[in-house]
C-alpha cells in the first residue's frame, strides 16, 4: 500500500513538472508588451466589428476607427471644438451656411489627396437613408453640401443649427476617400487620414494598427498599437500584472477598484454617458411634477455610486460635457437624500410603480435598481423591479412602455445634441423621453446658437429647468478608465472614450 | 454492425439533425427583438422606417420566417453555411478557426480528467467508508460544487499576481505552429475543466466498481487465489468500464459545447465564445451552424462510445 502511495505521489509530481515545463517554454508575453520597441499592447473586452465609420456604433469599433480616420473638427479634452481636417470655419450671417477650409497637403493612407470632394461624398453618404447611419438624424437640417473649390466645403442649412459642428466631431462623419465610396470598398478596408493605419485583424483576438508616418499631425511616437480582445476584465487585470499588456481599457468598477500597486497606474475621466432614472411623466402619478420631484429628492446619488459601482463614478446633472462646470443638483427643490422634504412633496400618498431594468446590458443596472428600490421605500414609494433582456427592454423603452426605467444613455459635448432628440416637439425619441415640456424645448433651442457653442449661463439655465421639472433623475457618470504600466507615458482616455492620445504615447 | 443497422443509425442521425435545425431556427426567431435592436440598442429608436428596412435587408430578416428557413436549409444542403452579418466573414471560416480550439481543449481536459477520475474512483472503492473513500468523495464533491468560472478566475488571478504569467498573452497559437506555445495556452483551462470531469468520472467509477466487486465471478477469481490487484484492475475495472466510458463520452460531448466560460476567462477563440457573441448579436447564420455542428459532434461521440462498448463487452454487439 505504501508503494502505491509513493507511485501516486510520483505521478502528481510528474504532472506538476510537465505543467511547469510547458509554462516555461511558452511564449511568455507573446505580445510585445515586454519590449519597448514593439507596438503598444492594449487589452480590452471588445473587438472591431466592422470598418464602416458611418454605421459604427459599438464602443470598440468607434474607438478603433477614430484612430484610423479623421473628422472635419473634433472636441478636445475640455469639450471644445477644435480643428482637425478643417483648419477654420465660419457661420454665415443668417446662420444658414457653414463654410469649412480644409487643411492642405493631407493624404489618405493609400496616397490619395484629401479634397473638398471627399468631404462632400462622405457627408452625402451619411445623409443617404440607404446607408442607415444613426448620425443622419443629426444632419436633417443640412439641405446641401457643396465644394466651391478643392479646399472649401459649404454646408447649406434649412435653418440655423450650431449643433452641426458637434455632429461633425462624431466618428460617424469620418472623412472617407471618394474612390473607396465609389468602388464600394468602405466596409472592406479602412483607408483614413488618421494617425494609425489598420495593418491586420484576427477576429475575436486582436487588431493591429501601425503608425502612419504621413499623418499631418506628425508620426506617432510608438510604432503601432495591438488591441488584444480579452473578454473578461479580471483576466485583463491579471495580464497587466503579468506585464503581458502595456495597458487595458476597463469598464467594470469592481475591477478598477483592484488596480493598485504592481507598477500599474490609472488614467480616468468622467464619461459623457450618464446613468439616469427615466420617469414616464405621461402616466399617473408621475404626471404630477411634485411626485417626480419627490423621487428626485429622495435619491442620494452618492449612495447609488457606492453601492452599484464601488464608488467609481461621479454625481451628475443633465449636462455631462467637461466644457460646462455646473452643480449637478442646482435646481432641485431640496437636497438629494432629504427624505423628509421628499415625503412632504409626496404629501403622504402611497405610490406603487414598476421600474423597467435591462439585464445583461450593463453590469451595474441591477445593483442600481435594488439600491433605488431601497431608497424610495423610505418615502413610501413601493417599487417593483421588472428585469428584461436587452431586446425586450429596447422594444418597451422605444414605446415608453414603463413607469420608470433605468438607462445608461450616450452623451455629447453639446447639451442640445444630447437632449433635442428627447425633448423637442416631434423628436425621434420624444416618446421614450416620457415628458413633453415646452419650457425645456424652448431652453434647449437657446443652447443651439448658429456659431455652435452655447454660453455657460444659457446651459446652466437649461440644467436648472430640467432638474426643477425632473422628467428624469440624473444619477451619475461612469469613469472611463485605462490602466497601464508605469513606463507608459502620455496615454489618457477622454470623456467620449477616445484613445487619440495614443498618438502622443511613449512606451518606456 | 449489419448494413441494415448502419442504415438505421444514419437515418436516426439525419432525423436528429433535422430536428435540431428546426428547433434552433424556431427558438432563435422566438427570442424577442432582432439583430437591429441587439446591435444598436436604444439608438435603434433613432432609425427612420426606411433605414430600418434597409438594415433588415442587410441582416436578412426582411423575408418571412418560412422563406428564411427554406433558404437556410437549401444553402446548408449545398455546403454553404452563410455569412456572419456582424463580421462579414464566411461562417465556414469562423467555425474552421474556432472548432480546433474547443476540440483540443475538450480532448486535453478529457486526457487529464478521465484517467484521474478512474484512478480516484478505484482508490475510493478499495475500502468503502474508509478514510481514503471519504477524502476522495469530499474532494469530488468540492470539484463538482465549485463553479468553473470561479476556479478559472482564481487560476488566472493567481498566475498573474504571483507568477507574473498570463496564459493567453499573445494570440492563440495553433498546435500545428508550436506544440509548447499551444500547450502553454491550453494546459491551465484544460486543468480547470478536468476538475469537474474527474469528479464526475470518479463518482461513476466508484459506484460501478462497487457493483461489480460484489459479483460471483469476482468472488470466484479471489477464491482461485488471484492477486487482489489483478482482480481489481483486470476483472472488476474491465467489467465496470461500460458506465465509465458512457460517462466520459457524455462529458466529452458536453465539453464540445460547454466551454464558453473557460474560453471567456482564458481569452480563447473557441466555439463557445463564438456562439455566445453570435447569440448576443442575433447573428443567426453563426448560431444555427454552430449549434448544428455541436449536435453532429454529440451524435458522433455517441456513435464512438457505442463502438467502444462492443470492444469492451462483445455481448453488446451480439444483443
Amino acid at each position: 500500500m505504501r508503494m502505491h502511495r509513493h507511485r501516486l505521489l510520483r505521478t502528481f509530481a510528474l504532472a506538476g513538472a510537465v505543467s511547469a515545463a510547458v509554462a516555461a517554454c511558452s511564449p511568455a508575453g507573446s505580445g510585445d508588451a515586454k519590449s519597448s520597441h514593439g507596438p503598444l499592447v492594449v487589452a480590452r473586452t471588445v473587438d472591431l466589428d466592422q470598418l464602416d465609420p458611418a454605421v459604427a456604433t459599438a464602443f470598440g469599433t468607434v474607438q478603433t476607427l477614430s484612430l484610423v480616420f479623421d473628422t472635419l473638427v473634433r472636441t478636445d479634452a475640455s469639450g471644445r471644438i477644435v480643428p482637425e481636417l478643417a483648419t477654420s470655419w465660419e457661420t454665415g450671417k443668417d446662420g444658414r451656411t457653414l463654410t469649412f477650409h480644409l487643411r492642405q497637403g493631407v493624404r489618405f493612407q493609400n496616397g490619395d489627396p484629401l479634397t473638398a470632394g471627399a468631404v462632400v461624398a462622405t457627408l452625402e453618404r451619411v445623409r443617404d437613408e440607404a446607408t442607415a447611419s444613426v448620425v443622419r438624424s443629426n444632419l436633417l437640417n443640412v439641405s446641401a453640401v457643396t465644394a466651391p473649390d478643392p479646399s472649401t466645403v459649404v454646408l447649406k442649412l434649412s435653418k440655423p443649427d450650431g449643433s452641426i459642428l458637434n455632429t461633425l466631431t462624431l466618428t460617424g462623419t469620418s472623412i472617407l476617400d471618394p474612390a473607396d465610396i465609389k468602388a464600394g470598398r468602405i466596409a472592406k478596408s479602412a483607408n483614413g487620414t488618421g494617425p494609425f493605419k489598420l495593418a491586420g485583424r484576427t477576429q475575436g483576438q486582436k487588431v493591429d494598427l501601425t503608425a502612419n508616418a504621413a499623418y499631418f499631425g506628425g508620426k506617432p511616437k510608438i510604432s503601432g498599437v495591438e488591441f488584444r480582445v480579452i473578454p473578461d476584465e479580471t483576466s485583463i487585470l491579471a495580464g497587466l500584472r503579468a506585464k503581458s499588456f502595456d495597458a487595458g481599457v476597463l469598464t467594470d468598477p469592481n475591477v478598477v477598484s483592484q488596480v493598485h500597486g504592481g507598477g500599474l497606474k490609472v488614467a480616468s475621466t468622467p464619461s459623457l454617458a450618464y446613468h439616469t432614472l427615466m420617469l414616464n411623466g405621461r402616466r399617473k402619478p408621475l404626471d404630477q411634477p411634485a411626485v417626480r420631484q419627490a423621487i428626485a429628492c429622495a435619491i442620494d446619488r452618492k449612495q447609488v455610486i457606492e453601492t452599484a459601482v464601488a464608488g467609481q463614478g461621479t454625481v451628475t446633472g443633465p449636462v455631462t460635457s467637461p466644457g460646462y462646470r455646473l452643480s449637478p443638483t442646482d435646481g432641485l427643490p431640496c437636497t438629494p437624500g432629504d427624505t423628509a422634504a421628499a415625503k412632504k412633496l409626496l404629501g403622504g400618498t402611497p405610490v406603487e410603480l414598476t421600474m423597467l431594468v435591462m439585464s445583461g446590458g450593463y453590469a451595474s443596472a441591477i445593483n442600481e435598481a435594488q439600491n433605488l428600490q431601497a431608497q424610495l421605500t423610505k418615502i413610501g414609494v413601493k417599487l417593483k423591479i421588472d428585469q428584461q433582456p436587452t431586446n425586450v427592454y429596447v422594444k418597451r423603452w422605444t414605446k415608453a412602455d414603463y413607469d420608470l426605467t433605468l438607462a445608461l444613455n450616450g452623451g455629447n459635448s453639446s447639451p442640445y445634441l444630447m437632449y433635442a432628440r428627447y425633448f423637442t416637439a416631434g423628436a425621434s425619441l420624444a416618446k421614450p423621453a416620457g415628458l413633453d415640456s415646452p419650457e425645456i424645448a424652448r431652453l434647449l433651442g437657446r443652447t443651439n446658437p448658429p456659431d455652435g457653442r452655447a454660453s455657460d449661463a444659457t446651459v446652466a439655465q437649461l440644467q436648472r429647468a430640467m432638474l426643477q421639472q425632473s422628467p428624469w433623475v440624473w444619477l451619475f457618470t461612469d469613469n472611463n478608465v485605462v490602466a497601464m504600466q508605469s513606463g507608459v507615458a502620455g496615454l489618457g482616455i477622454t470623456a467620449d472614450n477616445s484613445l487619440r492620445s495614443l498618438q502622443q504615447t511613449v512606451k518606456g | 454492425m449489419t448494413l441494415r443497422a448502419a442504415g438505421g443509425r444514419l437515418a436516426g442521425l439525419a432525423g436528429t439533425l433535422l430536428g435540431v435545425a428546426v428547433v434552433v431556427f424556431v427558438l432563435l426567431r422566438l427570442l424577442p427583438g432582432d439583430a437591429i435592436d441587439a446591435n444598436l440598442g436604444t439608438q435603434a429608436g433613432l432609425l427612420t422606417p426606411a433605414q430600418r428596412a434597409s438594415l433588415a435587408r442587410y441582416y436578412g430578416i426582411d423575408q418571412s420566417i418560412p422563406h428564411q428557413f427554406v433558404t437556410w436549409i437549401g444553402q446548408l444542403l449545398h455546403g454553404n453555411l452563410g455569412v456572419s452579418v456582424n463580421s462579414g466573414t464566411n461562417v465556414t471560416t469562423l467555425l474552421g478557426s474556432a472548432i480546433p480550439v474547443t476540440v483540443e481543449l475538450a480532448v486535453l481536459a478529457t486526457i487529464i480528467g478521465a484517467p484521474l477520475g478512474v484512478a480516484l474512483g478505484v482508490l475510493a472503492a478499495g475500502r468503502p467508508g474508509g478514510v481514503r473513500d471519504i477524502g476522495v468523495q469530499s474532494a469530488g464533491l468540492l470539484g463538482l460544487a465549485l463553479p468553473e468560472f470561479i476556479l478559472a478566475s482564481v487560476v488566472v488571478a493567481v498566475l498573474g499576481a504571483v507568477f507574473r504569467y498570463f496564459p493567453s498573452a499573445g494570440t492563440f497559437v495553433p498546435l500545428s505552429h508550436s506544440v509548447g506555445g499551444n500547450l502553454s495556452q491550453l494546459i491551465y483551462p484544460a486543468l480547470v475543466l478536468a476538475v469537474g470531469l474527474a469528479a464526475t468520472v470518479m463518482r461513476t467509477t466508484r459506484s460501478a466498481f462497487l457493483d461489480v466487486a460484489r459479483s460471483d465471478f469476482v468472488r470466484t477469481a479471489r477464491g482461485k487465489g488471484l492477486f487482489p490487484r489483478r482482480v481489481r484492475w483486470r476483472h472488476v475495472l474491465r467489467n465496470s468500464s461500460v458506465p465509465i466510458v458512457t460517462m466520459v463520452g457524455i462529458q466529452f460531448g458536453y465539453l464540445l459545447g460547454g466551454t464558453v466560460v473557460i474560453e471567456q476567462v482564458f481569452a480563447l477563440p473557441g466555439l463557445g465564445r463564438l456562439l455566445l457573441n453570435a447569440i448576443l448579436q442575433r447573428d443567426y447564420a453563426v448560431v444555427q451552424s454552430a449549434v448544428l455542428l455541436i449536435a453532429v459532434a454529440f451524435v458522433v461521440v455517441n456513435l464512438a462510445v457505442d463502438l467502444v462498448y462492443r470492444a469492451l463487452d462483445p455481448r453488446t454487439a451480439e444483443s
